[in-house]
This record gives C-alpha cells, structure tokens and sequence, in this order.
C-alpha cells in the first residue's frame, strides 16, 4: 500500500466538494491524545488528507478544540458503487449517525481485488454550507486517515469517494469476454474507541470497478442518450445499446432506421383529425421504444423544426395538422440528408408558405390609373436569410462575429437584398394535377409547391449583395411555354446555392444545433470543427447532415467527460424535452399506445410546433438575468424559465408522478399515460438502493452526495406505517432528484 | 458632474445581483429612496405612477387606427392603400385641438378611445419609430447616415422599440433600466416593480431588474409546498424542507446556479404576490372574457395591491400579437380591434373607480408600422407608425407630431409606403421616464441616444402629452 497521496480533483469538483477550498483540520486534543496511542503509527505514516494533504507531525496546538460525540450509532450506506476506469464518476459510500454534536470516528478496512492508490484514490468529503438537514453549517471538514475518518462536529454524514485510475486492468475476463470488474469491499469495524459505535445493520459495502472495454459504460450511455436522444428508457434498453455499439456504431444504426413520420396517424383518423392530434403523433414518436426507435432522427428532427420554424399559433396552420404533419416528416426525412435539399423543401412546402406568405406571392406590378402598385412579399426573403441560412451578420469560421475596423459587427445583407430575393419569391402557388392556374389552384399540403413563371418577376436582380459579399446576379428570364415555372424556379434553385455556399451558413446553421443538443455555449473550436464537416464531409460534399450529426455528438467537447466539471459548460433542457425525459426514465404508458398529451404548452411556454412566431420559443442569442448573464454566457431555454414555468413544471411533474403525463383525466381511461413504477416500488424499502437506481436512470451517476443525502432523509422520513408508503416513497424521490437543478441541466 | 456620470454608467453596466446593496452609495438614487421612503410613510396615491405597455406584436398597422378623414387627405389614403383602404364613412371623427389643414377619424372598432379622446384622457402620437438620428430621405437613399439595425426585422424592431438603441443590440430596456434607478422608490422590491403578463421581456429587463412574469390567474405557487406544515413525518413537511435544502446548495455549474436562483425567486414572489392582489375590483364583472381583458384585469389589481407590494412605481408589460397581417389586414382589425377597445375601457373603468386614473398611464408600441401599398389583401414591414396613450394624466385631445403625408412616392415614403419617422421612439419614451419620475441627469442612462433628439436641461418636454 502506498500512502502518497495521488488524488484527482475531477471527480470531486463536480460534486461540490468543499475540498476545492483549503481543509481546515478539526482534530481536538482531547482526540489526539486519544489517538496517540492507537493511532501514532498511522500518522507517522503520513496518511491522506483531504486534497492530498499530508500530515507528518500533527502538534495539538494546530488543531481547533472538538468535542466527542455521545456514542452514536454510525451506519453505512452505498451511494454509488458503479466505477468504471474510463468515467470519472466516483463510488461513493456515506458514513453515517443520527445526531451531529460532537465528532465520531469511525473506523474502516478496505479489502476486495482492487488495489488503494493503484487502481482507485479514496478522498472524504461532507455537506457544505447550507445543507439545513444536515443541522448547522460547521467550517470543520471529515478528516480521512488510513483506516478511520472523522465525522466532523455539526454533521451527520461524512462520504468517501473512490475515484477510479484510468488505467485500471484486470486478468480475468467475464462471459462477454470483457475484463472482470474488480472490487472494493469497505468494512465498518466495531472500534474499541468508545465513541463512534458501529451500528450493525450495514457492517460492508462493495463496488464494483470495471476496467476500460472500449465501449462506454452505462452512465456514459446516459449521459449521450441525454444529448442524442430523450434520455434513457426505464428499462435501460437503449443505454445497454448505446453500450453494445458504441456511441459511433449506435449513431450509425439509428441513421439506417426507418423514419418514424406523423402524418399515417393523422390520415388514419380521418374526418375526426384536429390540431391537437398532430402533438399526439409527435409524441408517439418520441416516446417509441421499440427495436426499431429512431430516437436520434426524432431528436435532430425537433432540433431542425425549432430552426425552420412553422406554427400551428398562426390560426391557418392550426386548421392544417395534416399539413403540418407533413411537414415536420419532411424535416425527419431531411435530418440526415443535406443541407440544400432540406432548404429547398422548407422553401418549397406550402406550410412554409403559408406561415410566411410566399404561397401565391405574385410579382409586384407598378400602378396603373385604376389601382395602386404592388410588392412582392418580403416575409419570407428575410426569414430565409436571417433564420435558415446566413444570419444578420457575417461570421468567422469559428461561428464568432466578424468585426470592422470600429470593432463593430457587419450586417449579412441589407434591405435592398431582401427585396431581390422577394422577388425571386414569387410565383409559387399550389401544385397538383388540378393547378391549373396560380389563384385558383385547389388546396394541395402534401405536395411542394410549383411555379409559375407567369407571376414569378422574371427581371434580372441582384441577391446576397450586403456589404458582405460580392453580389450574385440571376439575369433577366425568359417565361417558359407551356408555363411550367422553369425561369422562376432557376432563379429559387440560384438562391437556395447562393445560400448554401455562403461562409455564414455553416457556422451559423452547425452553431445553432450545437446549442440545442449538446452545449449553450460551444468554444469557437467546436464550432469550426463541426462547421468544417459541414463545409467537406471528407467526400467534398458541402451540408451533408450526417456528417454534422456525428460531428456534433462525437466531439470531445461533447464526450469528454471533464467537460462536466466545467461550469460553464452543458444548456438547460428544453423545458418541454425535461417532461419528456422524465416519461421515457419513468416507462410511461397508456393502455391505448397513444400519447395523447396535446394540452401541455401552457406549462412549458413550448409544445411541437406550436412556437409564438418564426423566431421559435427561444432566441440562440438569450441572455437572461441572475448568475449565467452576470458570467457573460448564454442560456437560449432560459428565455422561456420564468416565474410561471419554474414552478409549474415541477407541479406538472408531481401530478404526473401520481395521476400520469396527462393534463387532466382524459375522457376514455384507456389514454391515461401512467409512469410504470414496478423496478422502483420493490426498493421503497431500501431507499439507498432505490436512490442509486434512479440516479443512473435521471441523473447517469452523476446526483451530487448532498443532493443524495437531503433525498435519502425526506425518502426515509416517510415511515412504513404510512397508508401506501411505497409509493409516497418512490414518488418523493423522483420529484426531488427531476426538481433539483442538476436534473434541468444537461451537461 | 462628469465623473459621477461616467461611475454611474459604469455601476449600471457592470454591476452584478450581488452587489444590489451598494445602489444608496450614488447620491441621486439615495435622495430618490429618501423621497420613496417618505412618499411610502404617508401612503396615499399621490406619489404613485405606473406605465403600462400594450405591446401590438407583428406590426400593428397604424394607418389604420389614425386615419386621414378630410376629402383630400382621405383620397390620398385611399390611393396608396387601395384594397386595405378604410371606408371614409366608417371612420369614428376626433376634434384633435390644435389640428389645421386635415380632419383626422379612428378604426371603427375604436369607439372606447375616441370618447377617451375627446374627453381629453387619450392622445396620439404620430409616424414615432426607431431612428439613430434625424433622417430625410434624400439621407436614407445615400449612404452616409446611420439607419437603425435590422430596419423592418421583426425581432430587431421589436427589440428596439423596448431597448431605444437601435444601433445596437443590447438585452435591456428602458423600464428594466428605469427600474435600477428607480427601485429605492419601492419601499419593497420582493416582487419586482416590473410586472409582465407575457414571459420576460427586454423592456423591463435592466441590470438588476427583470419582469415578473404573472398570468391572468395570478403567481404560480409550487404545489406540495407548505412551510407551516410541521408533522415530521408528513410528505407534505418533507419534501418543503428537502426543496429548501435545494435551493440552499450551492452549484457549481452556471447553468445550474441560474436555474436555482430563478427557482428560487419564482417561490418568494408568489408569496408576496398572491396575498397583495388578491382583492375584487369594483368593475371586475364589466371586463371583456378575453386574453387581454383578463390580462389588463389582472394589471389593476396589481395596481390595488401596489400597497402590499410596497411599490410606489409599477410598470406592466402585456404582448398583444397577431399584427403581422400580410393577408386579411382588413377583417383581422376589424375582429382585434374592438377587443383592445373594449379591454381599455374595463382598465379605465377600474382605475377611476380606485381613484387612480390620473397615476396610470397606458401606451401602445409594435414592431413597427406596416407598408401603405398592399401585396393585395394585406401589407408589408414598413416604420414609423401612429401610437396612442390614456390616462389621466395625458394632455389628451391631441396630436403630438405631424401627420405625414400617406401620398405614396411623398416626402417620407422611401419606397412601398414605408414612411421615415419623424418622431424618434427615445423622445416618446424619455417622455414617460421622466413622468415616471427618472431625472433628467439619468435620462440618457435609459435612453442612450437621447441627446440626439432632446435636450436633457431643455426648458420643455420630449413631446409634451405628459408633462
């Protein structure tokens, strides 16, 4: 056994630790001359403090007067005993008593395959201030020698940590051949120390330390689930998948799959379809849990519908779920297709349209003596630029702005641009065999649009002619006989490249989609690396989504798992995507398969396609009040987190847990969507095994101890003698763990 | 006077919610929370003003709410308007004072306001918009002057027209801002003087101050919450004081510790709020059963509950949107109209009845006005627009600005309708700041480009209709 102290702060940085801060030591002297005796040779033999202090020569004068405890029982209790070399997530174990006056020593053996200061680090750490339940905040830290740690005055618990080495081997292999976990076994030892009795309903622990396979591990898979997907299933069946591939060789699978589209159900209910149907297909979809899943295209599909944005606020949309149902499909299919044909289709889909009127936006015409002059619509010109492609100012590479010689930013095109690129706007109109002209076509939302050359500006213009760049010029027309809408539609097809090649366009797209799956705020690095797969796909293919995907997910930004240690680093869920999560944590079901939870946007300020304008539920660019503005950062969902929704999600949440994800009881019991609690209620009564079971399945591991330790006391507060206890347990634990703030972030 | 500016400048740039404590040590703001403190101790109204903003989101169309009415002015309307023409017959006549050369009538769904008017409780202030400096045309077309970011962009104008810098782009606005200056006012500031209707807003976000956001049912309370349960073993008891032991963590994350802090102040406000507004307005059953009837409800028992609050000032901010009328302008307004119309008429029926009509000053902004030509049935992101304010204060009964010609290819027209402001939107702000009690030395605080268009030591007002 080495005694040199090798710890790493990752692991306890992120837990809060106090040991970040410099230990104060807390020994008395009435301990120490208890100790000098028993505990000399240890000292002498520089055992581990906390933060890799090393005691030598520990003089009483040094250390603060301590009153011993009484003789309180200490417990022991297994916080988290999943190790794995590659992840550094801690095992942890709490000491525990039920009263916190004085100090208590308790006295512990380490045993099991795996090796102290080799294979793993052992620190110690206790609540830090403000932790109530723990009774008043002491400045006094546990003090973890070799084989005893001290539970400080003023505290109930201390925890030792077991931080993994990453280079952790093992010799045997299990059935899958993959090297056998090693273990550690903490034993409490009944002291001969009259304080600091051991209580014997726990007297050991162990965990398990799994050596590097190459593929992630559980909580790994949780962690890009959360990224790529809607988090975990209750079953762990995805996660066990993400395991099996591996995270490329899972986005691989994903991308093969079919597309999970929402119109079939709409069509399938015929004449009885209505607008809140569509929320329920979107659901369905999300909430499809079978071998067949296309989780990561659902999750990059409601990431694009946030960007190219149409809703159903806009009462002609609203009348049109099968149209809008078809065009959220059409951003399913594009997911992982290319860039400019997905611009193309968003432009060309009478739901676009009709959201920004481009939908029979003939070209202007002068005035004449019996009527005024016309303009073509510019809604859409300028929301194509500003929204889907280039933004308002140019940008670097790296997604950061370019600045003039003032140090100012420079505009991506003027208003001149947008009335060119209003009139190549012009001259679409319905398609189908019975468009027969541009106004009186019948209504068709499931085909593109067409042209018309007849109403499409046939005149020369110039596009993209900011002061950011050259000018394109599209040259003046000839209408095509029959008019099949050839001239205006080579004028569309110049305008969606011009946009394509644009520097601005993938910084400006691959940024934003950074920001809904991974991080608020990716480094500059991260954003060129992704936006250069954007620009070369490797095959010299420009926009090839795909690429973008993987590039985002597979980043080191977004994998490593240090990042988590960052505080700056990771994004708020979407408020709506965090009830989502928490159904699919929680199994939910209804008897009917359906999903039908169509009336939830007042309570998330966000629902499918249902944003309040163009500019979707929240702006990349957000910066809100408090902590995250104050450090100069970003926090876009925070636009929506306001004194209603902080408290009417967690309400939301606390109603689902016990009458299901409905908003109401809804009219046939068969759509009651109900959480399945069955793996949680047989742990209502060890409440440590049911607090590390949702902390894989909510949290990846990753619930920080004090968080733990203020669940654990409320779960076990509720006594056995409770009418359905079981269930008051399990449901305290979930609501408190989805509550707290490390739930909302994801990071 | 340059040095405390250039510190008060910089305490409002920088400063962070920490440091919230340190406001007293400026003198003017020290005097400012005397006098709150004072004006707190006599209680009363007469040291009580509150702004409303009723925000027409998507572009209200202006043109035809202030409408040309005379037989020239009217033809020259309905010239550059065609299909989005009013009827001349329609139009609800005022009797603006001062008014020569042009008759002037209201949307008809206005018939509320028109009475206001007439009755010297409501004025309009006309073609206001965002400019970074006085503009003709001949300047727009060349290329030296400086026009305003993102010019007929829905979310920059939106921007704006709540931050006043539309040469910039900033994440405050002027009450946000006017809320730091003037919270000492408050003799509490648990639940911020700024009260919104509609989520956060840039307006009333400043350094320190943001909007508390309501909806028509009040504060949301956390269910399952309840700190004077105390049986230990009561769910109910246990799960308060695990929320707050939550909210005592310290998170070392930033994005957590945002989420905490929001957390956190959402519990504390509802509190306060919910007992403070709770009572029954005495016109409560006259309120229109719509969004904005409900919503401007709730601002006038706010208003009642100002005492509880401990506001001395108030500002709410209500979005109204759907304006965005490129198609239907004309049977869109002809359906919204008449529902703000009647909305304001249930506000002012409250605040007469409380007594408080003179201490509440209501006023509309929007994104912009729209063009004056059509695309056929409806119109296009244009400028500078007609907007309207009530209140007993208001020096009612006229026009503030001239009204443009609506000739299309005239004076002001930069192409399509699009008319170029002639009354900045930071002289109809500084305006109601400085009613709202924000001296003049602070003034460009608020309102960055102020000086461009009034002189702070100026003898006389902005515009006039207030002060």
């Amino acid at each position: 056994m080495r005694n040199s102290p090798i710890l790493s702060s990752a692991g306890l940085a992120r837990r809060g630790s106090p040991f970040s801060c410099a230990p104060i030591l807390a020994l008395s002297s009435v301990l120490f001359a208890w100790f000098t005796v028993p505990l000399a040779s240890s000292l002498r033999a520089a055992s581990v403090l906390a933060a890799g202090t090393v005691i030598s020569n520990i003089t009483p004068s040094v250390l603060p007067p301590v009153t011993l405890s009484a003789q309180d029982p200490v417990s022991m209790i297994l916080v988290d005993g999943d190790m794995r070399s590659d992840w550094p997530d801690p095992g942890v174990v709490a000491f525990r008593r039920e009263n916190t006056k004085g100090a208590s020593l308790v006295s512990f053996a380490l045993s099991g395959s795996a090796v102290r200061n080799i294979d793993y680090t052992v620190s110690a750490g206790t609540a830090s201030g403000g932790l109530l339940s723990a009774g008043s905040a002491s400045a006094s830290n546990p003090i973890l020698l070799s084989n005893f740690v001290i539970i400080p005055d003023g505290k109930r618990e201390v925890w030792m940590e077991f931080l993994p080495s990453s280079t952790v081997t093992s010799s045997t292999l299990n059935a899958a051949g993959n090297p056998s976990p090693k273990t550690i076994t903490v034993s409490m030892l009944v002291s001969s120390i009259a304080w600091g009795k051991v209580s014997t309903t726990t007297s050991s622990v162990t965990l398990n330390l799994v050596p590097a396979s190459g593929k992630p591990g559980r909580k790994a898979a949780v962690r890009f689930l959360n990224q790529a997907a809607f988090g975990p299933d209750g079953n762990l069946t995805n996660v066990d998948s993400v395991s099996a591939l591996g995270f490329e060789g899972w986005i691989d699978a994903q991308m093969t799959r079919p597309v999970g589209t929402l119109q079939p159900y709409l069509v399938s209910l015929g004449t009885a379809v209505a607008s809140a149907h569509k929320t329920t297909a979107w659901w369905n979809q999300v909430m499809n849990r079978s071998e067949t899943a296309d989780s990561l295209r659902q999750r990059v599909g409601f990431a694009l519908s946030e960007i190219f944005v149409i809703s159903d606020q806009f009462a002609p949309l609203a009348a049109r779920p099968v149209a809008m149902a078809n065009y959220y499909d059409m951003l399913l299919k594009g997911a992982f297709g290319n860039y400019r044909d997905l611009l193309y289709s968003v432009g060309t889909h009478p739901c676009m349209g009709t959201y920004l009127s481009h939908l029979q936006n003939a070209k202007g015409r002068p005035a004449t003596a019996t009527s005024s002059a016309t303009f073509a619509d510019e809604n859409f010109a300028r929301e194509i630029m500003q929204l889907f492609s280039i933004g308002l100012w140019q940008l670097n590479a790296d997604g950061t702005r370019t600045l003039d010689a003032a140090g100012q930013p420079i505009p991506t095109y003027d208003n001149k641009t947008v009335g060119a690129m209003a009139r190549v706007m012009t001259g679409f109109s319905f398609s189908g065999p019975k468009a027969t002209s541009f106004y009186s076509a019948p209504e068709n939302y499931t085909e593109p649009m067409r042209m018309w050359d007849a109403y499409h500006d046939l005149d020369a213009k110039v596009i993209i002619s900011g002061p950011a760049s050259n000018g394109i010029t599209l040259p003046a027309r000839a209408a095509s006989k029959p008019d099949v809408g050839t001239a205006g539609l080579a004028d569309y097809n110049a305008a969606i490249d011009a946009l394509v090649q644009h520097p601005n366009t993938a910084p400006f797209f691959c940024k934003q989609l950074i920001q809904k799956l991974v991080t608020s705020n990716p480094s500059p690095q991260y954003v060129k690396r992704v936006a250069d797969k954007f620009v070369d796909n490797g095959s010299k293919v420009r926009g090839d989504l795909k690429a973008v995907v993987k590039a985002i997910l597979l980043d080191p930004e977004a994998r490593d798992p240090k990042m988590m240690a960052n505080s700056s680093f990771g994004k708020m869920k979407e408020p709506y995507l965090r009830s989502v999560n928490l159904a699919h944590a929680l199994s939910a079901i209804a008897p009917s398969q359906n999903f039908p939870l169509s009336n939830l946007a007042d309570i998330h300020f966000q629902q499918p396609l249902s944003a309040p304008s163009v500019f979707n539920f929240f702006k990349p660019g957000y910066v809100p009040e408090g902590p995250i503005g104050a450090a100069g950062l970003v926090a876009p969902e925070f636009q929506i987190l306001n004194d209603v929704t902080a408290l009417f999600i967690p309400n939301y949440h606390l109603r689902a847990l016990q009458y299901g994800f409905n908003r109401s009881n809804p009219k046939d019991s068969a759509d009651l969507v109900m959480p399945q609690l069955n793996t949680e209620l047989a742990l209502a009564s060890d409440v440590p095994a049911l607090l590390r079971r949702l902390d894989l399945v909510l949290m990846g591991g990753s619930l920080p101890n004090a968080q733990h330790q203020l669940i654990r006391e409320a779960v076990q507060g509720i006594p056995t003698t409770l009418a359905r206890w079981q269930d008051e347990r399990i449901r305290m634990a979930i609501y408190l763990i989805v509550a707290s703030p490390d739930y909302a972030v994801l990071r | 006077m340059m040095p405390q500016d250039i510190s008060r400048r910089r305490f409002l740039g920088q400063v962070n919610c920490a440091a919230i404590s340190s406001l007293p040590i400026l003198s003017t703001l020290l005097n400012l929370k005397l006098a709150g403190d004072a004006a707190a101790a006599t209680s009363g109204t007469q040291d009580y003003k509150a702004l409303v903003c009723l925000f027409m989101g998507g572009g209200m169309d202006t043109y035809n709410v202030l409408v040309p009415r005379g037989k020239s002015e009217y033809a020259e309307y309905s010239g550059a308007r065609g299909a989005v023409a009013l009827p001349q017959a329609n139009l609800l006549p005022i009797s603006p004072i001062g008014l020569s050369g042009m008759q002037l009538g209201v949307h008809p769904g206005f018939a509320n306001l028109q009475s206001l008017f007439e009755a010297g409780q409501a004025a309009f202030v006309t073609n206001v918009g965002t400019l970074t400096e006085p503009l003709t045309k001949v300047q727009y077309n060349g290329t030296a002057r400086h026009l305003p970011l993102g010019l007929y962009s829905h979310s920059d104008q939106q921007e704006q027209w709540q931050t006043s810098t539309p040469n910039a782009r900033s994440s405050k606005g002027w009450a946000g801002k006017a809320a730091d200056l003037l919270a000492g006012m408050n003799s509490k500031n648990k639940v911020s003087m700024n009260v919104s209707l509609s989520g956060q807003n840039i307006w009333q976000s400043g350094t320190n101050a943001f909007a508390y956001t309501v909806n028509t049912g009040g504060a949301v309370a956390l269910d399952g919450y309840n700190s004077a349960s105390t049986n230990a073993t009561n769910p109910v008891t246990l799960r308060t004081k695990a929320v707050d032991s939550q909210l005592a963590l310290n998170y070392q994350n930033l994005i957590a510790q945002g989420f905490n802090h929001s957390k956190g102040k959402a519990m504390e406000a509802f509190a306060l709020f919910n007992t403070a507004t709770a009572q029954t307005l005495p016109n409560e059953a006259a309120y229109p059963g719509t969004n904005l009837g409900r919503q401007l409800m709730r601002v006038a028992k706010t208003i009642a509950g100002r005492g509880a609050l401990g506001h001395n000032r108030q500002t709410f901010f209500i979005e109204y949107g759907g304006w965005d009328h490129h198609d239907n302008l004309i049977s869109s307004q002809a359906r919204m109209i008449p529902e703000v119309d009647a909305a304001i008429k249930a506000f002012v029926d409250s605040l007469t009845a409380l007594g408080l009509f003179n201490n509440v000053t209501l006023f509309t902004a929007s994104d912009f006005a729209r063009t004056l030509t059509t695309d056929s049935s409806g119109t296009d992101h244009a400028w500078g627009g007609n907007h309207f304010v009530v209140g007993g204060a208001v020096k009612g009964r006229k026009i503030y600005g001239n009204y443009p010609s609506l000739a299309v290819g005239g004076a002001l027209d930069v192409g399509r309708g699009r008319i170029i402001p002639q009354i900045a939107v930071d002289s109809y702000f500084a305006e109601m700041a400085l009613w709202l009690g924000v001296s003049r030395a602070d003034l460009k605080l608020l309102l960055p480009n102020i000086g461009t268009f009034y002189a702070a030591n100026s003898p006389s007002a902005p515009l006039g209709f207030l002060l």
